[in-house]
């Protein structure tokens, strides 16, 4: 409330005028003076104390509200205090001993009191029509506006006009006002939109407080009509505030009495009104469930609930597909309930629902007899709904409802559920994406670990001496391989030197080519010759592998001494020896190629007796040349395979040099030539010159 | 480019799997599935024609090796034909004419499991 200059000004102005008056009065039953022109003319100042009092009333009215029940609930506060006012102060009146009729009060006390009295009532009434009109003013439209405004220019022109009391013409046209004022006040029962929005609960309460203040209304219109003394009181101090007082309380009753009556109309519909409302609101869940994506879990759990409380169906469930062997087979899992659980529901297979839907996007079941022919004979519901979740046209999984009742689901729920699920849908699909790339992320990272563990497995460097002298490359084609290198130290002479390659590519591969390593560290050292040596690693090997998969593997021992070299094959692609002939300088290659099958193909018997074995010394300048068929696989942009001859021309050509940098020709003459084809496979050299 | 096919069609008492193309990690499934079938309609004398192969890396060779336990232990057996220079060198390499039969046309396979 805020009281400044102007308001203050107001009051100051309808005090003065009631002041005025007062005297004026005191001096007219003093003189009994009963002039019409000048009763006229005080009429006009009783108006004008009343405009002033309106102005001066709007700082004390509440906040406009916009909820109908606490502006009834305050009209029925106004509305007691009004008739209370209106009983007790005739019975005061009264009892100072006038008779009812025409009231003329008989000494200054009832003058004052009079006064007092007209000036409340007025206040009130203006209370009242500020108050009734947060009521209409809730939702309207224009026309409401204008009626609401009209009704209170008709009031205000009967008002004025009962200040010729008497004359003919004008009586008629008062009378003709204060119809056409009820007229309007009637044509409100269109607009009384406050009600359609009430909830069930909220309608009874407002039917109560209505028939409340029909009788508080009606009471008051009632007695202050010009037979009663408070119509007396009220007609002696001033006709037009009369006048416009009974208008506004014939007013309310007959708005009151209209919602009332409207009121009762609607409680039928307030529960499908109820049921919009709850889906709105559950819509707007959704857009919550929507807006929330990291949860696949929350998302589905939201909405279920949400369909549950949009249908009120017994049971909500959501089952998502799955495929397996690039769309082979696929697979339901059941990722969501609501008021039924996962155990309920595997009894049933839900495989026919699941074709119908596909075949006609959603199915409806009304009554029992159609669950047999769903295959569901004996489930535990009479109705049943199940629409497809489809994102971006991918069939991701059904939404399932069910209810007890058979025809429990009208078409506004069935389209509702189905404009629903295709939302959810999307935002299922969402989550599961996100959840994929975060498992992706995790992947790579464990990826990038496994790659550097594995190149711990591989050596740093191979050993060297005054005799001899080595090198070795090896790129594994993803971030793990199946490539195998490795060496080590029979004794103080003999060294074994080991390439491999595991079949297939990648973590599995890997795994073997981690396994190899721990065969080959246990075997060498222990194993005498390097038959016997991969005999036994066969054996360990054939009996862990899968059957799709083999290792190749060429093993060597190097006399350290005197440069005796013994090289068995598992398999693997040969070893290349390539000398220069003592005379002319010609670089030859000869291929070391003993016999033997992959570790793994070959129980030990057969094995065995295939295995083959070539031993030969190395010559001054001799270098011998393991390798895997990373390098010869390798592609160029056209198609072209790098392919054995070039790599062992390539062998010719940088045999002159050391082991470090024949390695560094290989991976330029491969870089040049592959262009920036990705490699297929892993990649592995091993050089070994003797000096 | 990469592009693999198996045919397969009944030739007395055996079966004739045909493959074309390049057989390696991505296609070999594709063999799998072929074995497997075969497996599973009983299909034990097989014989695999390479005349039309261009490629093959391990994971192809792989599936070889998944099926022929199954295969002998039914009386059957895989037997390898018409093979390029270069697909023989892969096989040989391996040590797989240890393992299988291979000939140098489909016919003189046929004739074998024909003529048991």
């Amino acid at each position: 409330m805020r009281i400044n200059f102007r308001n203050s000004l107001y009051f100051v102005a309808a005090g003065s005028i009631a002041a005025l008056l007062l005297v004026y009065d005191w001096i007219r039953i003093s003189i009994n003076l009963e002039d019409p022109v000048l009763n006229g003319f005080r009429s006009l100042f009783t108006i004008a104390a009343f405009v002033f009092l309106y102005a001066a009333m709007k700082i004390f009215r509440n906040k406009k509200s916009a909820k109908p029940l606490e502006t009834l609930r305050r009209l029925v506060a106004y509305g007691f205090f009004s008739a209370a006012i209106i009983s007790t102060w005739g019975v005061i009146l009264e009892s100072k001993g006038r008779s009812s009729g025409s009231f003329v009060p008989g000494n200054i006390m009832q003058l004052l009191a009079t006064t007092v009295f007209a000036f409340g009532i007025a206040a009130f009434v203006v209370v009242l029509l500020m108050t009734v009109s947060d009521l209409i003013y809730i939702k309207p439209d224009r026309k409401v506006r204008r009626r609401f405004e009209l009704f209170v220019i008709f009031a205000m022109g009967a008002a004025f006009l009962s200040i010729f009391n008497g004359s003919g013409f004008l009586s008629v046209l008062r009378d003709i006002m204060f119809g056409i004022s009820v007229f309007i006040a009637v044509l409100h029962i269109v607009s009384m939109n406050w009600i359609v929005f009430l909830s069930k609960k909220d309608k009874y309460k407002s039917l109560v407080h209505s028939f409340v203040l029909i009788v508080l209304f009606g009471y008051s219109y009632a007695s202050i009509g010009p037979a009663d003394l408070a119509g007396g009181v009220l007609g002696f101090y001033s006709p037009p505030m009369s006048e416009f007082s009974k208008i506004v309380f014939l007013f309310l009753t007959i708005y009151f009495s209209l919602a009332f009556i409207v009121t009762m109309f609607h409680i039928p519909t307030s529960g499908v009104f109820e049921k919009k409302k709850r889906e709105l609101d559950s819509y707007q869940n959704l857009s919550k469930v929507i807006t929330n994506v990291l949860d696949t879990t929350e998302v589905l759990n939201n909405t279920v609930a949400v369909v549950g409380a949009v249908t009120q169906a017994n049971k909500v469930w959501i089952e998502l597909r799955y495929e397996d062997g690039g769309g082979t087979r696929e697979e339901y899992k059941i990722s969501a309930t609501h008021r039924t659980s996962q155990y309920e529901l595997s009894t049933f297979d839900f495989d026919e629902v699941r074709k119908a839907v596909r075949a006609d996007k959603r199915v409806i079941v009304q009554d029992t007899d159609e669950f047999a022919k769903l295959n569901l004979k004996g489930f535990p519901a009479r109705s049943l709904l199940a629409v497809p979740l489809t994102a971006h046209d991918d069939f991701i999984g059904m939404l399932y409802a069910a209810h007890e009742m058979p025809y429990a689901f009208d078409d506004e729920e069935i389209s509702t559920v189905s404009a629903f699920a295709d939302t959810a849908a999307v935002a299922i699909q969402n989550s599961l994406l996100f959840t994929k790339s975060i498992e992706n992320e995790r992947l790579q990272h464990e990826l990038r670990i496994a790659h550097e563990m594995q190149l711990k497995l591989l050596p740093t460097s191979l050993p060297s001496s005054d005799k001899f002298e080595t090198d070795f490359l090896s790129f594994p084609a993803f971030e793990v391989g199946g490539d195998y290198i490795d060496c080590s130290r029979i004794d103080d002479r003999r060294y074994a030197f080991v390439v491999g390659d595991v079949s297939g590519k990648g973590t599995s591969a890997a795994f073997y080519m981690a396994y190899m390593k721990g065969v080959f560290q246990s075997l060498s050292s222990s194993a005498g010759s390097p038959l016997e040596f991969m005999m036994a690693a066969n054996e360990a090997v054939g009996s862990t592998l899968q059957k799709s998969y083999f290792i190749t593997l060429i093993y060597m021992v190097l006399d350290g001494g005197t440069g005796k070299i013994s090289i068995v094959r598992a398999g693997h692609t040969p070893g290349v020896l390539v000398s220069s002939d003592g005379e002319t300088g010609e670089k030859t290659c000869r291929l070391i190629k003993p016999a033997g099958s992959g570790l793994g193909l070959e129980q030990a018997g057969d094995f065995g007796r295939h295995l083959g074995e070539e031993d030969f010394v190395l010559g001054h300048g001799d270098t011998l040349v393991f390798y895997t068929d990373g390098i010869t696989d390798q592609r160029n942009p056209d198609g072209e395979e790098f392919g054995e001859q070039r790599f062992y021309n390539l062998l010719k050509e940088l045999s002159g040099g050391s082991p470090t940098e024949m390695k560094g020709g290989i991976i330029r003459a491969l870089a040049e030539f592959s262009q920036g084809t990705d490699a297929v496979d892993d990649t592995t050299v091993l050089i070994l010159k003797w000096r | 480019m990469n592009e693999f096919k198996v045919l397969t069609r009944d030739s007395g008492k055996a079966v004739v799997m045909e493959l074309q193309g390049f057989l390696d990690a991505h296609t070999a499934p594709d063999l799998e599935k072929t074995f497997s079938e075969l497996m599973a309609s009983g299909k034990y004398n097989i014989v695999v024609n390479f005349n039309g192969l261009n490629y093959i890396s391990s994971a192809g060779l792989g599936v070889f090796m998944a099926y022929i336990d199954e295969v002998r232990s039914n009386h059957g057996d895989i037997k390898l034909a018409g093979m390029q220079q270069k697909v023989f060198n892969v096989f040989d390499l391996l040590g797989f004419p240890f393992l299988y039969e291979i000939y140098k046309d489909q016919d003189e396979a046929l004739k074998k499991f024909n003529n048991i």
